[in-house]
Order: structure tokens, then C-alpha cells, then sequence
């Protein structure tokens, strides 16, 4: 039981930053390349890049309390 | 006016609170190497948090962040990109070179490689990669160092002195505490620069532009070409996506090979506090938003630095901030460039010792005359990095560039240990070796880069390819030392 949610979580998050190696760059990031609309007040592609580097913090977060116990 | 002594007394304040925070950290240390490298193995998460955050955001961030999102727009994100990208894969790679460094008591990468590959050579190699690709960066930072000092004083402080005062307290409290001098001036340092920078980041747009929201609307009315990836070049037109993607890539990469961070797995007081570390470093990792705030703000601001680097500086210097504001922003410049050049300064020194003289030489001093030599070394390495950084101006970004290129080229051999029970002592030295040539062939002949395509993938690449070929090439390694190595990695120890 244990094993296959670790197992899952591995796979869960290294497919998460593979997406997010394709995201963050060309020709990846294009459809995601425009300054508008503002998302808080911050211009889309910028908050394109915030945003996967804070659904990393809840990834690393998942995984941890999936192999931690 | 004599708001620069304001100034100066706020950065000798906060130089002197580092330097006692570094002497009284290395009080219960033991006499040995893995008491000044690797601080008996016990450094638990408040600490690793801060020495990776803060060694990883280095003057360069500080200053340059603002100054690449001022002049060249969104593309700085790639700094943002590739942090957490090169993090993820140290999740698991950390814990595993932890337990061995448990079992064998390695405090370095290389000897880490040197015992993998049953192979000298192989530490002596990557030890000598990793010192040059050293020396120029602490010398970048002892620059940083320097111009945050002498911008702020409008000169009344030169260069060479603010460098001299700021990595003197370096030098005393890595002599006297070793790592754990790094380790406890980089909790306060760190917490020093992540405080300035969110605090100026939230408060500068809002006092020019009236918020955030405000200040990327005027930006997006007046140069909308900053605000979409790849942004620009250095000399200002549209830089290429391929440059942009593939330094992202390279950077990723190479990101967690830089030996003074890979080594700290080894000071790591259990695996747990590893992965946590990991866990918690996007928090950290966004501390370059505000940076980036502030480099945005100077677009549209009425005057212009003397360099994009001088952007930060400049807008805090003639924005009509009080001195102490001022006066601290140079305090969390160079807490950023010493929370940074301490843990370079100590890890090539260490690397120095333990791996290219003392398994280079199959040298058997003591545990006490290596510590004391490694401490000996740590002061000359400051001060080689000091004469570098006063004698040579821009050939230092050049000299970092192929330092980067070079770090880069130990991600095979350090996989590859990991991964690939055939890898041989031969392969790994001879694709450290051809990566390192071409990367730095194609960096003195740029035309020859396919597509833009950074230096340092290219020459990753030939390394991989060589580092395959000859390994299948030679005589394989024997198959129960690899299968002992691997069976340690992959098995988690007590805690």
C-alpha cells in the first residue's frame, strides 16, 4: 500500500517538472506568451513562470508527506 | 552632506553582527575535517534552508536580477525557470549521496566520484574543474561587494576597501568557524536580503507608480517587447528563443553540480532535513520577484543608471529614501554577495585539500594538519579572488561564463554514478576533459554554436557521448563494488 503511493508520488512530480521544463521554455511557452490578461496585477507570462514555481512548492510538498511516513 | 556616514555605520552594524554570529557558530566543533567541512554532519533545516537559499542568490541575483528585468526585460525568468527545475532532481540525489558520505565519510563531490570510479584521477579532475570554476566567482562577489559599497557612499568608500571590509569578516570567520561559520552567518545574511529585497520590491513601485498593477500597465503601453519571453539581448534587440530555452536547460543542470552546494549534503544532520530543505526552497526561489519589481520600475524612471547592474542602487540613491534605508539595502547587497562567497571560498579550499592534494598525492597527514591546511588555503583562495577582482573588470563575467560551462560538465559523472552500473573511471575523465574543450572552444569561437544554442549543452553533450563511448570502451568496473555503492545509496539510513 505504502510502496504504490510512493510510487505515485514519484511519478506525479517527476511528471510535473518534466511539464514544466516543456512549459517554461520554446516552443512550449508560446501559447502562454502574452501580456494580457493581468493576473494581480502582474502580466500573464510573468505570472506564468510564478505559478509553476508555486505548484512546485505543493508538489515537493506532496511527495515529501508521501515518502516521509 | 554626511548621509554616507549614516550609511557606513549601518553596513559596519550589520558586518559586525556577521562576524560575531560567525565567530560564536564554530564553538562546539570537532577537531576534525568533517568537523570544519562538513560540521559533523549536523546541520538540521533552519539552517540548510538559508545556506542553500543564500549561497544560491548571490550578488549576482541581488544586483544583476534587477539589472537583467531593467534592461533585457522577461528575460530574466529564466532565472526564475530554472532554480526550482534544478532543484527537483537533488531530491532524491542528495539523500542517496548523503547516506554514502555517512558510510564512507566523504565531505566532497570528488571524493565522492574518486571512490565510485575507484579512481584518483577521477577526484582529481573534478577537484581541479571545480577550484577554477571557483576562483573567478568568489572574485565576482568580492566585486559586487565593492560596487554596492561604493555606489551607496557616492565613492567616499572605494572599491577596494569595501571589498577588503566585507571579506575580511568573511576570511576571520571562515578561519575560525569553518562551515559552520558559513552556515550560521548565512541564516542571518539570508534573512537580511530576503527582508530588503521584499520590503524595497512591495515599496518602490508603489512610491513611483502607485502599485504593482499600475507600474505593468504604463510598461505594457510604453515597451510591451519587455514583458514577453524571450525579451531582449544584451545590446537590446529580441534575444533568440533558442538561447532563452537552452539556458534555462543548462542552468538547470548544472544548477546543483556547483560543488559548494552538492557538498552540503553531506553537513545535512539527517535525509529528512534534505528533502524538507528541497521542499521549502520555492519560498526562497521567490525572492527574485521583488528583484525583478524593482528592475521593472526602473524602465520608465526618469533618469538612467551608469549600468543596467546600478539599477537597484540607482533608483534607491535619487528616489529620496532616508540614508538608513539606504544603508541597509547595502547591507543586504552584501549579505547576498558574502552568504554566497563564503561557502565558495570554504568549499574550494576544502576541495583543494581533500581532493586534488590529498587523494591527488595519496598524501597522509592527519586529520588535524588537514584541517589546519585547509584553513590556510581558505585564506589564500580569499585573497586570490580579492587581487582578481581588483585587476580584471569585464573579463570576470567572461571567465564566470566558462566557469559555468565547466561546472556544467560533472552532471554525467555524477549521474552517471548513480544510474549507469557500467560507467568506468576512464569514461568520466574523458568526458569531463572533451566537454570542458569544446564548451570552451565554442565560447572563444562563437559563430560555431549550432542554432545559439548555449556553449555549455553542446559540450554536454560530446561529454555524454564520450563519457558512454569510452566507458563501453574499457574494461567494465568490478561489479560488486558498484552493487555495494549503489545497495548504500539506495538504502535510507536511521532517521
Amino acid at each position: 500500500m505504502k510502496r504504490a503511493r510512493i510510487h505515485t508520488a514519484v511519478w506525479v512530480a517527476g511528471l510535473y517538472f518534466v511539464a514544466m521544463a516543456i512549459g517554461v521554455t520554446f516552443p512550449g511557452v508560446a501559447p502562454f506568451n502574452t501580456v494580457r490578461p493581468f493576473v494581480l496585477g502582474i502580466p500573464f507570462v510573468f505570472a506564468w513562470y510564478l505559478g509553476w514555481i508555486v505548484g512546485a512548492l505543493f508538489v515537493f510538498y506532496f511527495l515529501h508527506r508521501s515518502t516521509e511516513r | 552632506m554626511s548621509d554616507w556616514r549614516i550609511v557606513v555605520a549601518v553596513v559596519l552594524a550589520y558586518l559586525a553582527t556577521s562576524l560575531w554570529v560567525g565567530l560564536r557558530a564554530g564553538a562546539g566543533s570537532s577537531d576534525s575535517v568533517a568537523g570544519y567541512v562538513a560540521g559533523d554532519r549536523g546541520f538540521g533545516l533552519l539552517v540548510m534552508y538559508f545556506v542553500t537559499g543564500a549561497s544560491i542568490y548571490s550578488a549576482f541575483a541581488f544586483l544583476g536580477g534587477p539589472g537583467w528585468a531593467y534592461s533585457r526585460g522577461a528575460a530574466a525568468f529564466y532565472i526564475l525557470a530554472y532554480g526550482v527545475l534544478g532543484m527537483a532532481p537533488y531530491y532524491a540525489l542528495g539523500p542517496w549521496a548523503a547516506r554514502l558520505g555517512r558510510k564512507h565519510g566523504y565531505v566532497t563531490q570528488a571524493s565522492m566520484l574518486a571512490h565510485r570510479y575507484r579512481s584518483r584521477w577521477v577526484a582529481v579532475v573534478a577537484g581541479i574543474v571545480s577550484v577554477i570554476a571557483m576562483v573567478p566567482y568568489i572574485a565576482l562577489q568580492i566585486r559586487g561587494a565593492g560596487i554596492v559599497f561604493e555606489q551607496v557612499t557616492e565613492g567616499h568608500v572605494p572599491l577596494w576597501a569595501g571589498g577588503a571590509l566585507a571579506y575580511g569578516v568573511v576570511l576571520i570567520y571562515v578561519w575560525k568557524s569553518g562551515v559552520l561559520g558559513v552556515g550560521w552567518t548565512n541564516v542571518f545574511q539570508g534573512v537580511f536580503m530576503v527582508v530588503i529585497a521584499w520590503t524595497l520590491g512591495l515599496y518602490i513601485p508603489y512610491r513611483l507608480y502607485g502599485g504593482i498593477g499600475p507600474m505593468f500597465e504604463q510598461i505594457a503601453a510604453a515597451r510591451p517587447e519587455l514583458l514577453t519571453v524571450p525579451g531582449l539581448d544584451g545590446s537590446g534587440n529580441p534575444w533568440s528563443p533558442g538561447a532563452f530555452s537552452s539556458a534555462i536547460l543548462v542552468s538547470a543542470i548544472g544548477f546543483m553540480m556547483w560543488p559548494h552546494l552538492f557538498m552540503k549534503a553531506f553537513a545535512a544532520k539527517d535525509e529528512a532535513t534534505i528533502r524538507r530543505t528541497i521542499v521549502l526552497f520555492p519560498t526562497f526561489q521567490l525572492f527574485l520577484f521583488p528583484l525583478f519589481i524593482v528592475g521593472f520600475a526602473g524602465v520608465l524612471y526618469p533618469s538612467v543608471p551608469s549600468s543596467a547592474d546600478a539599477v537597484m542602487p540607482h533608483i534607491i540613491l535619487t528616489s529620496g529614501l532616508p540614508a538608513i534605508v539606504v544603508g541597509l539595502f547595502c547591507a543586504g547587497g552584501l549579505a547576498a554577495s558574502m552568504s554566497t562567497g563564503d561557502a565558495l571560498v570554504h568549499g574550494a579550499a576544502s576541495i583543494a585539500i581533500e581532493d586534488v592534494y590529498a587523494s591527488g598525492w595519496g598524501s597522509t597527514l592527519s586529520q588535524h594538519d588537514r584541517r589546519a591546511l585547509i584553513r590556510r588555503l581558505a585564506i589564500v583562495v580569499g585573497v586570490l579572488g580579492y587581487v582578481m577582482a581588483l585587476v580584471s573588470g569585464r573579463s570576470l563575467v567572461a571567465l564566470l561564463l566558462v566557469a559555468y560551462g565547466a561546472v556544467v560538465q560533472l552532471a554525467p559523472p555524477v549521474y552517471g554514478a548513480f544510474m549507469w552500473r557500467r560507467a568506468t573511471a576512464a569514461g568520466a575523465v574523458a568526458g569531463l576533459l572533451a566537454g570542458i574543450s569544446v564548451t570552451g572552444l565554442l565560447l572563444l569561437v562563437p559563430e560555431w554554436k549550432p542554432f545559439g544554442i548555449h556553449e555549455g549543452i553542446v559540450g554536454l553533450v560530446v561529454n555524454t557521448a564520450t563519457y558512454i563511448g569510452v566507458s563501453l570502451a574499457t574494461q567494465p568496473p568490478e561489479a560488486k563494488h558498484v552493487a555495494d555503492w549503489l545497495e548504500t545509496s539506495r538504502t535510507p539510513s536511521g532517521g
